[in-house]
């Protein structure tokens, strides 16, 4: 056993009261020396010499219990309360707590045992609390999930956005209207979305709510610089103090429609005028016809030849603009397209509930879409095949089939019988439709009229037995796929949203005083054709990924190659394996570079040797007329902050002090991962060493800069 | 002797039977098949009417009909538009522009001649 004799030390208690005895017996020896006289310092020299042995026997004897005692002391209560104090300090840290095995006196015990009391009830606690935190979470988990299905399944786009355009959340349908270039949490709306628009329609949001009793929403068309028509409603999200803390934004695609009337009534328009004017000269000249007297032979033949050829111009002109109006009628509302083959799979389906029927179906070709209420009008075929062919023993086989005719599309049923009397056509066309005991409160005429549709049946012919014919709409397949229908599975998360976004906003600090953890950043990184940008290197790649509220998105991602101006060097070319043959189809650097921009804007970029990136993109994005003037923070620089003890700043030795495992080095978007799991790492270890914001990230890392610089 | 009467129009069967219309009524005629043609026969020969049709190549009926109106020799020519563009709009523009009738057509024949008349004090 080391012995520890630092003053205050037990060591040099004991010491200090062993050397304190030895004094004191001294001291009292010297005194009582000095009282005696010679005589009586003679009997006591007699003394000390004749008892001499027994004394320092005694003496000895006395310093043995003396240690003894001092041993027990240290056994029973020094030791065991000092290894007492390290379990409890190691306790402190551990979770479920390790027991303290009680030693020592049976008050030390008692305390171990106190201890190990205490520590159970703070377990229990502490347990209790994880699992009423577990709950709420999955409660919120949960109703996140809900949140995302019904966004998904919405007909409508929605996004919300702080008053900025800072994309907060936004479903599926949204992304695909909205997507060029693409959108993302965190970034601007106002890429894709007219600035002057947004801004107008939020003042005309915030005069509204000033004014009691009005409905705050705005509504307007908003055409995208794709071509897409949008018609739009802005609702706001209120602070308790009624502040605008954010926007809903939900769209409605208005595109179709409009084309349909815009196209329709242009044509009605040419169409009518042609119409107008044949029918000017007709009845012009049929009226001289009629009331001139006399009329020379020569010129009644001309008249005539000019009613004949007009005539064929109305005629012409009054086919056309039906042809017209039948092409570009704007679709009915509750009327919506559907794939033909999903309208008679879903009629098939009702069509066995009558009864025994044994149903074939051809599968129409997948372009092949009408406009049609499936339920309703499977429901009127079902009631029509029940009066054309009345059970029992009506209706035993049929066979279904579309095909189109122009703009409609014909269903064939094979297999009902005779066309019906014209008396009993008429009356089932007034009864209420009624199927299968669910009665619609509608009539056979109302649904056809709704869908703009007819039916008749063609007579039994050679082959066939009866044909009931439905006549409906042909529509196109909508241009942009519905959102894919797994969005309800647990886990999937279709809706990309984060509401912590908003807490980044409610600290309503500008964005230098904003904590790096809440930063909406772009970590990006380039490949090159080699080490020398103002000797004419260029990027031949770029990667990025986006980190929000200290998340690195993973859906978020930039990935391009680049043609550059000039070839790789083959040094380069054995670090990334970009050679000429791969990047000769690329887009050049502007292209790529003004999309980057767009990708990056309103965030803050991070890069590992952001000064060798930043100087490409300045000087190539320059050249291009695009400018990346947002604040820049290098994982470099932020490393030698935090370490400044270490050498190695290179992103392999970053990445393996903090952990971080890099996928794909020397690709652009492995290395824009690896920066931007390094940043995540790095932002506890900068906030522990009093680097907080943003502001004060770049402060240190320009004092860190200095430090290198100069040597 | 008989008022003049400018027939303007791109359409060559309606120009024949017009031109026979007015004639038979008593009428001296001229015609014009575009805008600008129009101008320089009114500037050639002033008539007393025009018969003007809006759609016309180049220079519109609207054009012409602002045109007669601003120049002081010109502006107190009767002016009947006569157009297979129908709508409140197109009427409302014409007769702001200052045409004295606006004539949609088909019209009737009887019509034409006793809005023609009605304006030129002839009835």
């Amino acid at each position: 056993m080391r012995l520890n004799l630092s003053p205050g030390s037990y060591g040099f208690a004991v010491l200090l009261a062993a050397a304190a005895a030895l004094g004191g017996a001294a001291l009292f020896g010297v005194l009582a020396w000095r009282d005696l006289d010679p005589a009586e310092r003679a009997a006591a020299g007699e003394l000390l010499r004749r008892s001499g042995p027994t004394l320092a026997l005694g003496g000895c004897l006395v310093l043995l219990v003396g240690g003894m005692l001092v041993e027990w002391i240290d056994r029973q209560y020094r030791r065991p309360l000092g290894r007492l104090r390290e379990q409890v300090s190691i306790l402190r840290g551990l979770s479920p707590p390790r027991r303290i095995r009680p030693e020592g006196a049976a008050e030390v015990q008692g305390l171990a045992a106190e201890i190990n009391a205490l520590s159970d009830l703070l377990e229990a606690r502490r347990e209790s609390v994880e699992e009423r935190i577990r709950a709420a979470r999955g409660e919120l988990e949960e109703e996140k999930r809900l949140l995302s299905g019904i966004l998904a399944e919405l007909p409508e786009g929605v996004l919300v956005c702080d008053p900025e355009g800072r994309i907060i959340l936004y479903n599926e349908r949204a992304r695909q209207w909205l997507g060029d270039p693409p959108i993302g949490l965190g970034r601007s709306l106002l890429s894709v979305f007219d600035p002057g628009l947004f801004r107008q329609a939020l003042e005309d949001v915030a005069s509204r709510l000033k004014r009691a009793g009005r409905e705050p929403s705005v509504s307007f068309a908003a055409r995208l610089p794709g071509g897409r028509l949008l018609h739009t409603t802005m609702a706001p999200l209120l602070e308790p103090t009624r502040e605008i803390r954010g926007v809903i934004l939900i769209f409605a695609d208005a595109t179709e429609a409009d084309e349909a009337v815009c196209r329709g009534e242009e044509a009605l328009e040419t169409h009518f005028f042609t119409l107008r004017r044949s029918v000017g000269i007709l009845r012009t000249t049929v009226e001289i016809l009629r009331d001139a007297k006399g009329l020379p032979p020569g010129k009644r033949r001309e008249f005539e030849e000019i009613l004949d050829r007009e005539s064929r111009t109305a005629a012409q002109a009054t086919e056309e603009a039906a042809a017209a109006w039948a092409a570009h009628r704007p679709p009915t509302g509750a009327v919506s397209a559907m794939p033909a083959g999903d309208f008679l799979e879903l009629l098939a389906r009702r069509v066995r509930g009558l009864g025994e029927i044994d149903v074939r179906r051809e599968v129409p070709h997948p372009t092949l879409w009408v406009r049609a209420d499936g339920q309703a009008m499977a429901a009127a075929i079902v009631f029509l095949l029940s009066r054309l062919a009345p059970p029992p023993g009506g209706l035993r086989r049929l066979h279904c089939r579309c095909t189109r005719r122009e703009h409609r599309v014909l269903v064939d049923l094979v297999g009902t019988g005779a066309p019906p009397e014209a008396a009993a056509q008429a009356a089932w066309e007034r009864e209420p439709l009624a199927v299968g005991g669910v009665t619609l409160n509608t009539t056979l005429a109302e649904v056809f009229r709704r869908h703009r549709a007819s039916w008749w049946v063609l007579p039994p012919g050679e082959s066939a037995e009866g044909t009931l014919r439905v006549m409906l709409e042909a529509a196109g397949p909508p241009a942009i796929p519905p959102p894919r229908r797994t969005t309800l599975l647990a886990g999937s998360r279709p809706v990309y949203y984060d509401f912590d976004l908003f807490a980044g906003r409610r600290a309503g600090a500008a964005l230098l005083d904003q904590p790096l953890g809440l930063l909406v950043c772009t970590a990006f990184d380039t490949e090159t054709t080699g080490l020398d940008p103002e000797g004419g290197d260029e990027i031949v790649a770029l990667g990025a990924v986006r980190i929000v509220n200290g998340r690195l998105l993973e859906s978020e991602v930039f990935e391009r190659l680049v043609r550059p101006g000039i070839d790789p060097r083959p040094e380069s070319v054995r670090i990334h394996g970009l050679g000429p043959d791969i990047l000769r189809d690329q887009p050049e650097a502007g292209a790529v570079l003004a999309e980057f921009a767009r990708f990056a804007e309103g965030t803050v970029l991070v890069a590992h040797h952001a000064a060798f990136d930043m100087r490409l993109l300045t000087l190539q994005g320059g050249r291009a007329g695009v400018r990346f003037d947002q604040p820049v923070l290098d994982t470099l620089l932020l490393s030698l902050a935090v370490h400044p003890g270490h050498a190695d700043h290179r992103l392999e030795a970053i990445a393996e002090r903090l952990g971080v495992t890099i996928r794909g080095r020397h690709t652009a978007l492995g290395d824009a991962r690896a920066a931007a799991e390094i940043f995540l790492r790095l932002t506890p270890l900068l906030e522990k060493a009093g680097i907080v914001t943003l502001a004060q990230a770049l402060e240190a890392s320009r004092g860190a800069l200095e430090r290198r610089l100069r040597g | 002797m008989g008022k003049t009467v400018l027939i303007v129009d791109d359409e060559p069967s309606l120009i024949v039977a017009l031109q026979f219309l007015l004639e038979e009524n008593g009428f001296e005629t001229r015609v014009a098949f575009s805008g600008e043609e129009a101008l320089e026969s009114i500037a050639a020969h002033r008539p007393d009417l025009v018969l003007l049709d809006i759609m016309l190549p180049a220079v519109d009926g609207f054009e012409v009909c602002r045109r007669i109106r601003e120049n002081p020799e010109t502006r107190d020519i009767r002016i009947v538009l006569l157009s297979a563009l129908g709508g409140q709009a197109h009427i409302t523009r014409g007769m702001d522009l200052g045409a004295d009738a606006y004539i949609t057509k088909p019209f009737s024949n009887a019509e034409l001649l006793s809005r023609i008349r009605e304006l030129l004090g002839c009835a």
